[in-house]
C-alpha cells in the first residue's frame, strides 16, 4: 500500500490543473449518407485545436468553449470515410454544421490508441494496428470475449480447444514468440493491464477449462485494438512480443440518460460427432449376457454397436440479460451497464441411468456469469478530465472431468465396450471407473474479480497533454473438485472411495500505473512533431492456497477438513516491471511520417547480473495518395505504404533466477530437496520484429484491401533447459540461449458491393500465412511436450516449427511383404510368409501383434541429430501454414440483414487424434470402434459363419492384420504412427438473420430502437479429419501447470466434447 | 523558454516518480523456498537428513513401479501400453514412459544423498554435532546405491549442469563397495543396539549379498551356479537377527503415510497409486486371483510349496498391506527375514544342508507356522521359493527371475528378458539427451 500511495503522489505532482477560457460551440449531428440513419459513437474533432466530441443516440454533437475562429472540423467512425468540413466560430455564439458519412473500406483516419502513447490516426503509424468495433458484432452470435476476437483479424487466432460449457479460447497473434513463457498477448483493459490467465488452478482438469477474457462482458466492450507483434508493442516492454489486446470499455456522451435492453435465449446441441461404441462376445455365455443387457438375440462373434457417447447428449439452453444507462452533462458522463448470462449445456447424461437407490447424477455443465461495468468522466475544466472505470465480475462453472483424464465422463464413455456390460456397469467400460461413477464427480469454479482503473487527463498548455492511469485487477478464483463419500457407486473405482475435496484458491493481483505526457510542436510550415515521454510499470502478485482432504467419515461432508488425510499447499508469487519510454513522431505535410523511440525497462525477475533492457523501436508511414503529387491511379482512390522494426521481450518467471531448494517431508520431519537450478545471468528474451504493409482503398474506398509482411527472430529465448537429471536437479533450468525465427503474411480484404437506402452487400476475407521455426537451441537437448508421456509427440527441436509432430512410421516394405516379422529373421515377410503363420492360428491363440519384434518400425531417419531413437520422423506440425475467415453481410427490404463468418485453416495442418489412438489400439479400453472392433473380431477368428463359430481362414486374418497394421496400431512402443493426421478445415461459424423495427414503428411505443435476431453459431465443419473435431485440444485453455505444454501441446485431441452448436433468439432495444 | 521550462519540470517529475517507485517496485519477496547459502548452517542438518530421507523414499516409490512390472510381481491391466511392454520383458527401453518418469527422481536421490553427506560431513568436521544425522544420511544413500546397482544396466553421477559420463556396466557393482564402505563408517559412530545401529548393519547384510546377486548376472547370468556366498553378509545378518530377536519378524521400512502423501506419492508412477487407485496395474496372477472385472485383487492365491493348500502368509500378508493401504504403501527395505534367506542361502552355497534348513525353517516354522523345510523340494528351489514369497514387492525378483531361471509368465520370447537374461532398467532418454556424455 505504501508504494501506491508514492504512486498516487507522484502523480499529483504532474498533474497540477491550470486555467484555460472558452468562447464559443459548435453543434450539429452525424448521419449514415446512405441510410439517414444517426452514426453513434463518431469522433467529431477540430485536429488543430486537439478538442473534439462524440455523437450520442441520436447522431448529435456539441464542441464546447472553441475560441472565435476558423477551423476544420472532421468527423470520423470506424467503417466510413472521415469528412472534413471549414467551420468559423463565433466569439461567444453557435455554429451549427451537420456530417454524413459514407460508408468506406478502408480508414486511414481512424484513431487508435494502443502502442502510440495517444491518439493518433492510424495513418501516422507505421506499425499495423487492429480494431474491431464491437458495434458490427452487434447481430452476431456471440456470447463471451473470446469470440468477439474470434476470426476477426488475420493473424490472430482463437484456439477454441473444446466443447464444453464455459470453456475458454487461447489466443495466439502471429504463432508463439516465445518457447518457455506464456505465449498469451498482454491485455489492457482501458489502460489497466488485465488477469490473461485461464484454466482450473493446478490443472485440474483440461476440458471446461475457462479463460479469464471471458469475464469480460462483451457488452460493455466499446472496440478492441490489437498490437500483433514486437515493433508496435515496443512500448509496453517486457511482456509485450505475443502482442497487446486493449479493450475499450463503453463511454457514456452528454445528453438524457439513454436505456437499453438486451435479451437473448439459445439453445445448444452437441453434433453426432464420435465412432459408436463397437465389441463383440467371445463365447456363447458371454453373448447372452449381452443379449441380456443390451437386448436382441446376440451371437458370438457379432460385432454390436451402441452410441454410449451420445447418450449422454441433451438440449442446452441459455439465457442473457443485459442493459444500460448512459448520458450526461458537459462536466460528467456516465455509462452504466449489467448483463447476467446463465447457460446449461448440451451434456446431460441424466436419462435412463442405472443407479443404486438413493444416487442421482451429480455432474452437470453450467456456467453463470453476472457482470457490471461502470464509467465516469468528469471535466472540471475544457483542459482537465477524470476518469473512473469499474467492472466487476461474479461467475460461476460447474463442469464435467474430461479430456485427457482416465476419470473423465467422455474418456469413460469412448473407453466402454459392450461386451462388458453388467448391471453395475452400464456401459461397459474396462477399466478405473464406470461412467456413472464418473458422474458423480463435481468440478466447480468461483471468480469474483474487480478491474477498476483512476485515470487524469490534463492539457496545461494548448501542445502539451499530460496523462495518467492507474488501475487494478483483482482476481479471487477458488476451484473445488470434490468426490463425494461412497463416489463409485458401482464398486468399481478404487481411487479414493470414501470420497475427496480439493479447494484451490487463487489470488491475483495487478497493479499498473501509466503516465505520460505528449508534447505537440509545428516545427516548420511541413513538418510537425509529437514528443511522448513516459514511464509505466505493473505488479503481479499471485497467491495459491491449496487444501485437500482425502477419505470422509461418512456422507454429507462437504469440508477437505472434516476428512481423514488432510494436505496444504501454498505458494506466492511477485513479478515487478517499471519503464520508461519516449517517443518522437515526425508529420511531413500530412502524408510521411516517422516514429522512432525506445523503452527501458527493468524487472524483478531478471537475474542479479542483468539489470535492465532497452527496446528501440523506428516506423515511418507514407501516403501518396495525400501527396501533393498524387496524381489518379485507375481505381485506386488511396494509398498507403508503411514500415516498422521494433523489440521487445518476455521476460522470466518470478523466481527463475534463484538456486532454490524446496520443502519435502518425510515422516520423520520436514525435510529439503533440490528445486530450482538457478541462473544468475537470466535476462529478458528479445524479440526484433519488421513489418512492411499495404493499404489502398479502390473504387473510392468501397474495395480496401490490406497486406503485411513480418518478420520475427527472437534472440536471447528463454529455454527450458534439461540438464542431466543424474545432476540432482530434476526441474527444467531457463537459459537464454534460443532462437526463434517466425514470418508471415497478412491479407485483409474489404468489399461494399453495394449499397442503397434498402440494399446493401458486403464482403470480407482474411488470410494469415504463418512459419515458424525454432532455429537454435544453444545445445540445450531437444524439448518433448508433455513430459515423458509418449503419446504427445509435440517437439521443441532446432529446425522445425515449435510443437512439431515426431513418432514412429513404419518400416517400407516391398510389394508382396507386410512390415511384420513373424518367423523371427529381423525382416519383413512375404504375404506367403505371413499367411502360412496365420494359417496356423486359432482363435484361441491368435491375438493381434503389438511389440515391435514382431510389426517393424523404420529405423531412427537421422542418426545424428539430437532426437533419438526411431520414433524420430517429422509427423507434421500443429499449427497449420494459412488461417483466416471470410463472409459477408446482405441487407435487404430495408430492414433485413444476413450476417455470416466462415473460418479456416489448411496447408500442413496436423492433429494428433488420440482418441482414435486409442479407441482403435488399446487392447484393455480400445479396440472399440467399428473397425478395431471388426478387425480383432476378424484376426482373432479368421472369419465366423452365421452360428459365429470361427472359420480361421488365413486371408481374413491378413486382410485384418494390412488394416491392423497400416491403419489402427498406435500407442507405445509405435507412439505417433496411424495417429497423426491432416486436419484441414473449413467451419461455418456464424449466421445471422436480423430484423430492425423501422424506426417510425418504435418511436410510436416510445422506443429508440428494437431488433430481432436469430442467429446460428458452429454450424457445421468441412473436413476429411477423421477424428472428433480439429479444433479440440487435450489441454484446453489452460488446465495444465506447464507453461511449456500450455504454449505447444497444440493439436491433441483426447476425449474432449465436439464443439456444441448453438441457436440463439435475441432481442436488443433502447428508449 | 515557458514551452522548455514545462518539459524540463515534466521530466524531472518524471525520473523523480519512477526513481521513487520504481526501486521499491523491483524488490519482490520469495517465501516459497530456501536458498542454497542456508544449507551452510549446520542446523540445517536434521531437515537435509529428512530431505534425503523422503527423496530415498520417493524414488523407491517410482521406480519399484516399472522394476515390478517387469517381473511377474504386477500387471498391467489399464490404458497406458508402455507398462505392457515391461509385461513382455521389454526391460531395456530407455524410451519407456515410466522408466523415464522414474530415472529423474532415482538421479535426485542420489546427488542428494551424495550432496548432503558431504555437506554433514564437513559439519561434522568442524565439530558439529551431526552423527545422527550423518549415519541416517549414510543409510539413505547406501539404499540408493544398492538400488541403482540392483536394478540398472548402467548409470552416471552428474553434478548440476555437468553431465558425467556413465561408469559402465561392469563398473556397477563399484556402487555396492561405496554403499558398504560408507555404512561400516556409520556402524563405527553408532551405538551398538539402537534402532539406527541395526538399520544400517541390515542394510549393510542386504549390500554385501546383493552384490553377490549382482556377480551372478553380470556380465552374463550363471544360472549354474547362481547361488551366493558372502561371510561378511551372513556375519552382519546374524548380528541382525540377534539384535531384533529370532523370530520376531523385524523390518525396516521407508514410509509412507497420508501426513506425507503429497510430497512423497509421484502421480502416474508411484507403485501404490497406479495399483491400488489408478488400477493401471495389478499383482499379478502368479500371486492372486482377480475379481471379474480383472482389475483388483478377489484373494492373494501364492501358495505355499510345500502347504500347498496354504496360501503362503507373509505373501499374503505383505500383498494385502501393500492393497490396503492405497496410495501410501510402505517399503520394507531390510528385514529379519532377509537375514535368514541370506544366511541360508550361504550356508546352500558353502554346502551346509542343516545351515540352510536352519534359517528357512526360522521363518517357515517360526514366523510363518508352516510346515517345515526337510528336503520336499530341491534346495535351491526352496530358496527360490522363499525369496519370492518373503521378499515380495521389495524390488529384488528381476535377478532371481535371471538367476534361477524362472522367468515370468508374461514375457514373450521376442523380448530382452528372454532374449538377453540379465537385462535391467537403462538410463533413459530424459538424461541421454541431457547428457552430451552419453550415447
Amino acid at each position: 500500500m505504501n508504494r501506491l500511495r508514492r504512486l498516487l503522489l507522484a502523480s499529483v505532482l504532474l498533474l497540477m490543473p491550470g486555467l484555460a477560457l472558452a468562447q464559443g460551440e459548435i453543434t450539429g449531428t452525424v448521419v449514415d449518407g446512405t441510410t439517414d440513419e444517426p452514426v453513434i459513437g463518431a469522433q467529431v474533432v477540430i485536429p488543430s485545436l486537439s478538442l473534439g466530441a462524440v455523437s450520442d443516440f441520436d447522431g448529435a454533437f456539441t464542441l464546447e468553449n472553441v475560441p472565435a475562429g476558423t477551423y476544420i472540423v472532421e468527423a470520423r467512425y470506424i467503417g466510413y470515410r472521415s469528412t472534413r468540413e471549414e467551420v468559423t466560430v463565433p466569439a461567444n455564439g453557435t455554429v451549427t454544421v451537420d456530417f454524413e458519412l459514407s460508408e468506406s473500406a478502408i480508414n486511414l483516419d481512424e484513431v487508435v490508441v494502443t502502442g502510440a502513447g495517444g491518439p493518433v490516426e492510424k495513418r501516422k503509424l507505421g506499425n499495423s494496428i487492429a480494431t474491431i468495433d464491437a458495434a458490427s458484432l452487434e447481430t452476431a452470435p456471440i456470447t463471451t470475449f473470446s469470440e468477439v476476437l474470434q476470426g476477426r483479424e488475420p493473424g490472430v487466432s482463437g484456439l477454441p480447444s473444446g466443447g464444453q460449457t464455459g470453456e475458454g479460447t487461447r489466443i495466439r497473434i502471429r504463432g508463439s514468440a516465445s518457447l518457455s513463457q506464456n505465449n498469451e498477448p498482454i491485455i489492457y483493459i482501458d489502460g489497466v493491464r488485465a488477469n490473461n490467465g485461464g484454466g482450473f488452478g493446478g490443472g485440474l482438469n483440461g476440458g471446461g477449462s475457462p479463460s479469464r477474457l471471458d469475464d469480460i462482458n462483451p457488452e460493455s466492450v466499446e472496440r478492441v485494438e490489437i498490437l500483433k507483434g514486437a515493433a508496435a508493442a515496443t512500448l509496453y516492454g517486457s511482456e509485450a512480443s505475443n502482442g497487446v489486446i486493449q479493450i475499450f470499455t463503453k463511454q457514456g456522451s452528454v445528453g438524457a440518460p439513454r436505456f437499453t435492453f438486451t435479451t437473448s435465449q439459445s439453445a445448444i446441441s452437441y453434433p453426432e460427432a464420435y465412432d459408436a461404441n463397437a465389441g463383440f462376445a467371445r463365447t456363447r455365455a458371454q453373448a447372452d449376457t449381452m443379449s441380456a443387457w443390451l437386448g436382441g438375440s446376440i451371437q458370438p462373434f457379432e460385432v454390436v454397436e451402441r452410441e454410449f457417447m451420445e447418450d449422454l447428449y441433451e438440449t442446452g439452453y441459455a439465457q442473457t440479460y443485459s442493459a444500460s444507462v448512459s448520458g450526461g452533462s458537459p462536466g460528467i458522463t456516465y455509462f452504466v451497464s449489467g448483463r447476467w448470462m446463465d447457460e446449461d449445456g448440451p451434456f446431460g447424461g441424466t436419462e435412463d441411468r442405472r443407479l443404486p437407490t438413493g444416487a442421482s447424477i451429480l455432474a452437470e455443465d453450467v456456467v453463470q456469469r453476472g457482470q457490471f461495468t461502470a464509467s465516469l468522466n468528469i471535466f472540471p475544466t475544457d483542459r482537465l478530465q477524470f476518469r473512473v472505470t469499474s467492472a466487476y465480475t461474479d461467475m460461476f462453472l460447474k463442469t464435467l472431468d474430461s479430456n485427457n483424464n482416465i476419470f473423465g465422463v467422455p474418456s469413460l464413455a469412448q473407453f466402454s465396450k459392450p461386451e462388458r456390460v453388467a448391471f453395475n456397469n452400464q456401459t461397459g467400460t474396462s477399466a478405473f471407473a464406470t461412467v456413472n461413477e464418473a458422474m458423480q464427480q463435481v468440478l466447480e469454479q468461483n471468480v469474483n474479480r474487480y478491474v477498476g482503473s483512476l485515470g487524469a487527463n490534463y492539457r496545461p498548455l494548448d501542445n502539451l497533454t499530460l496523462d495518467a492511469t492507474f488501475g487494478v485487477d483483482f482476481t479471487n478464483q477458488q476451484d473445488t473438485d470434490v468426490r463425494a463419500f461412497g463416489w463409485n457407486i458401482d464398486n468399481f473405482s478404487s481411487s479414493e472411495p470414501n470420497g475427496s475435496r480439493d479447494l484451490i484458491t487463487t489470488v491475483n493481483l495487478e497493479m499498473t500505473f501509466d503516465i505520460k505526457g505528449t508534447l505537440t510542436n509545428q516545427i516548420s510550415k511541413d513538418i510537425d512533431s509529437q514528443l511522448l515521454f513516459g514511464t509505466q510499470g505493473f505488479t503481479r502478485n499471485t497467491r495459491r492456497q491449496d487444501a485437500s482432504g482425502v477419505a470422509f467419515p461418512g456422507p454429507g461432508f462437504g469440508v477437505a477438513g472434516a476428512a481423514a488425510t488432510e494436505d496444504v499447499f501454498e505458494s506466492f508469487t511477485e513479478v515487478a516491471n517499471v519503464g520508461i519510454f519516449a517517443q518522437e513522431q515526425l508529420g511531413f505535410r500530412n502524408f510521411f511520417f516517422l516514429t522512432f523511440g525506445g523503452r527501458l525497462d527493468a524487472s524483478s525477475a531478471f537475474g542479479e547480473s542483468f539489470d535492465a533492457v532497452f527496446y528501440p523501436k523506428v516506423s515511418a508511414s507514407f501516403i501518396p495518395s495525400d501527396a501533393p503529387f498524387w496524381r489518379p491511379l485507375g481505381p485506386i482512390s488511396s494509398l498507403r505504404f508503411r514500415g516498422a522494426v521494433g523489440q521487445s521481450g518476455l521476460q522470466p518467471g518470478a523466481f527463475d533466477a534463484l538456486t532454490t531448494y524446496s520443502a519435502l517431508t518425510s515422516v520423520t520431519g520436514a525435510g529439503i530437496a533440490p528445486d530450482n537450478l538457478g541462473n544468475p545471468d537470466l535476462k529478458p528474451e528479445i524479440s526484433t520484429e519488421f513489418e512492411f504493409g499495404i493499404e489502398t482503398g479502390l473504387f473510392q474506398d468501397r474495395l480496401g484491401i490490406e497486406g503485411t509482411y513480418w518478420n520475427r527472430t527472437v534472440r536471447d529465448a528463454l529455454v527450458a533447459r534439461q540438464f542431466p537429471v543424474t545432476g540432482g536437479f530434476r526441474a527444467t533450468q531457463l537459459d537464454n540461449v534460443g532462437e526463434i525465427k517466425g514470418q508471415g503474411v497478412e491479407l485483409g480484404l474489404n468489399a461494399l458491393v453495394y449499397n442503397s437506402a434498402e440494399t446493401e452487400v458486403n464482403l470480407f476475407a482474411t488470410a494469415a500465412y504463418l512459419w515458424e521455426q525454432v532455429s537454435d537451441l544453444g545445445g540445450a537437448p531437444p524439448i518433448k511436450v508433455g513430459g515423458s508421456y509418449p503419446r504427445y509427440r509435440n517437439y521443441i527441436i532446432e529446425g522445425f516449427a515449435p510443437g512439431a509432430n515426431f513418432g514412429a512410421v513404419l518400416q517400407p516394405v516391398d510389394d508382396g511383404f507386410l512390415p511384420v516379422d513373424f518367423n523371427g529373421d529381423g525382416m519383413p515377410d512375404s504375404e506367403a510368409e505371413v499367411l502360412d503363420y496365420l494359417g496356423g492360428l486359432t482363435s484361441d491363440d491368435a491375438r493381434l501383434p503389438e511389440t515391435t519384434a514382431l510389426v517393424l518400425l523404420a529405423d531412427d531417419p537421422n542418426t545424428e541429430d539430437a532426437l533419438p531413437g526411431n520414433l524420430s520422423h517429422y509427423l507434421g506440425k500443429p499449427a497449420p501454414d494459412w488461417s483466416g475467415s471470410f463472409g459477408g453481410s446482405v441487407r435487404f427490404l430495408g430492414n433485413f440483414t444476413v450476417n455470416t463468418l466462415f473460418e479456416y485453416k489448411f496447408g500442413n495442418y496436423y492433429v494428433n487424434n488420440l482418441t482414435g489412438a486409442f479407441r482403435n489400439r488399446n487392447a484393455v479400453i480400445g479396440r472399440n470402434t467399428p473397425e478395431a472392433a471388426r478387425v480383432e473380431r476378424d484376426y482373432v477368428t479368421g472369419g465366423v459363419d452365421a452360428n459365429g463359430t470361427p472359420l480361421n481362414d488365413p486371408q481374413v486374418r491378413l486382410d485384418a492384420l494390412n488394416t491392423w497394421v497400416n491403419d489402427l496400431l498406435a500407442l507405445a512402443p509405435f507412439s505417433g504412427l496411424n495417429t497423426i493426421e491432416q486436419a484441414d478445415f473449413l467451419r461455418w461459424r456464424e449466421l445471422s438473420l436480423t430484423y430492425r423495427v423501422p424506426r417510425d414503428l418504435v418511436q410510436r411505443v416510445r422506443l429508440r430502437n428494437l431488433s430481432f435476431t436469430l442467429a446460428g453459431r458452429n454450424l457445421a465443419i468441412f473436413t476429411k479429419y477423421s477424428g472428433v473435431d480439429p479444433e479440440l485440444n487435450a489441454i484446453g485453455r489452460g488446465g495444465s501447470t506447464d507453461g511449456l505444454d500450455t504454449n505447444f501441446l497444440d493439436g491433441v485431441e483426447a476425449f474432449g466434447f465436439v464443439t456444441p452448436r448453438r441457436f440463439t433468439f435475441t432481442m436488443r432495444m433502447g428508449f | 523558454m515557458h514551452r522548455l521550462l514545462t518539459r524540463g519540470t515534466a521530466l524531472l517529475c518524471l525520473v523523480l516518480a519512477l526513481t521513487w517507485t520504481g526501486c521499491d517496485l523491483l524488490d519482490v519477496e520469495n517465501p516459497n523456498n530456501l536458498i542454497e547459502d542456508e544449507l551452510d548452517n549446520p542446523a540445517a542438518a536434521t531437515p537435509m537428513a529428512n530431505g534425503v530421507e523422503a527423496s530415498t523414499t520417493r524414488a523407491l516409490q517410482a521406480i519399484l513401479a516399472p522394476y515390478s512390472t517387469a517381473t511377474d510381481e504386477l500387471t498391467w491391466v489399464g490404458s497406458r501400453d508402455a507398462w505392457q511392454q515391461l509385461d513382455f520383458g521389454n526391460v531395456d527401453d530407455p524410451f519407456n514412459e515410466f522408466t523415464d518418469v522414474a530415472f529423474p527422481y532415482v538421479g535426485e536421490a542420489r546427488w542428494l544423498a551424495d550432496n548432503f553427506f558431504e555437506r554433514l560431513t564437513g559439519f561434522a568436521s568442524e565439530g558439529a554435532s551431526v552423527g545422527t544425522e550423518l549415519a541416517r544420511v549414510s543409510l539413505y544413500r547406501a539404499i540408493m546405491y544398492v538400488t541403482i546397482a540392483d536394478m540398472f544396466d548402467d548409470f552416471t553421477f552428474s553434478e548440476r549442469t555437468e553431465g558425467a559420463p556413465a561408469i559402465g556396466p561392469s563398473n556397477m557393482v563399484q556402487l555396492y563397495d561405496q554403499a558398504i564402505d560408507g555404512l561400516t563408517a556409520s556402524l563405527a559412530n553408532l551405538e551398538a543396539g539402537t534402532d539406527l545401529h541395526t538399520q544400517v548393519l541390515a542394510m549393510r547384510a542386504s549390500a554385501r549379498h546383493r552384490k553377490g546377486i549382482w556377480q551372478k548376472v553380470n556380465p552374463s547370468v550363471d544360472t549354474g551356479s547362481p547361488l551366493v556366498v558372502d561371510a561378511g553378509a551372513a556375519e552382519d545378518a546374524l548380528a541382525v537377527i540377534g539384535a531384533v530377536g529370532l523370530a520376531s519378524d523385524w523390518k525396516y521400512e521407508l514410509v509412507i503415510d497420508g501426513s506425507v502423501e503429497a510430497d512423497l506419492v509421484v502421480g502416474g508412477i508411484s507403485m501404490g497409486t497406479e495399483t491400488n487407485d489408478r488400477l493401471e496395474l495389478r499383482v499379478g496372477a502368479t500371486y492372486v486371483q482377480p475379481d471379474s472385472d480383472g482389475n483388483q485383487i478377489e484373494s492373494v492365491t501364492f501358495a505355499d510349496v510345500i502347504d500347498t493348500g496354504t496360501v503362503y502368509p507373509e505373501t499374503d500378508r505383505a500383498i494385502m498391506a501393500f492393497t490396503d493401504a492405497k496410495r501410501t504403501p510402505n517399503m520394507t527395505i531390510v528385514s529379519e527375514r532377509e537375514m535368514h534367506l541370506i544366511l541360508a542361502e550361504h550356508e546352500l552355497a558353502s554346502g551346509n544342508m542343516d545351515g540352510f534348513t536352519t534359517h528357512v525353517n526360522h521363518i517357515r516354522v517360526n514366523m510363518d507356522n508352516l510346515t517345515p523345510y526337510s528336503g520336499q523340494v530341491e534346495a535351491q528351489a526352496m530358496l527360490n521359493f522363499m525369496r519370492q514369497a518373503n521378499l515380495v514387492l521389495q524390488g529384488r525378483r528381476l535377478s532371481d527371475h535371471y538367476r534361477f531361471d524362472d522367468p515370468s509368465p508374461e514375457w514373450i520370447p521376442s523380448e530382452d528378458a528372454l532374449q538377453s537374461p540379465g537385462t535391467f532398467l537403462p538410463i533413459t532418454v530424459t538424461e541421454i539427451t541431457a547428457n552430451p556424455n552419453i550415447n
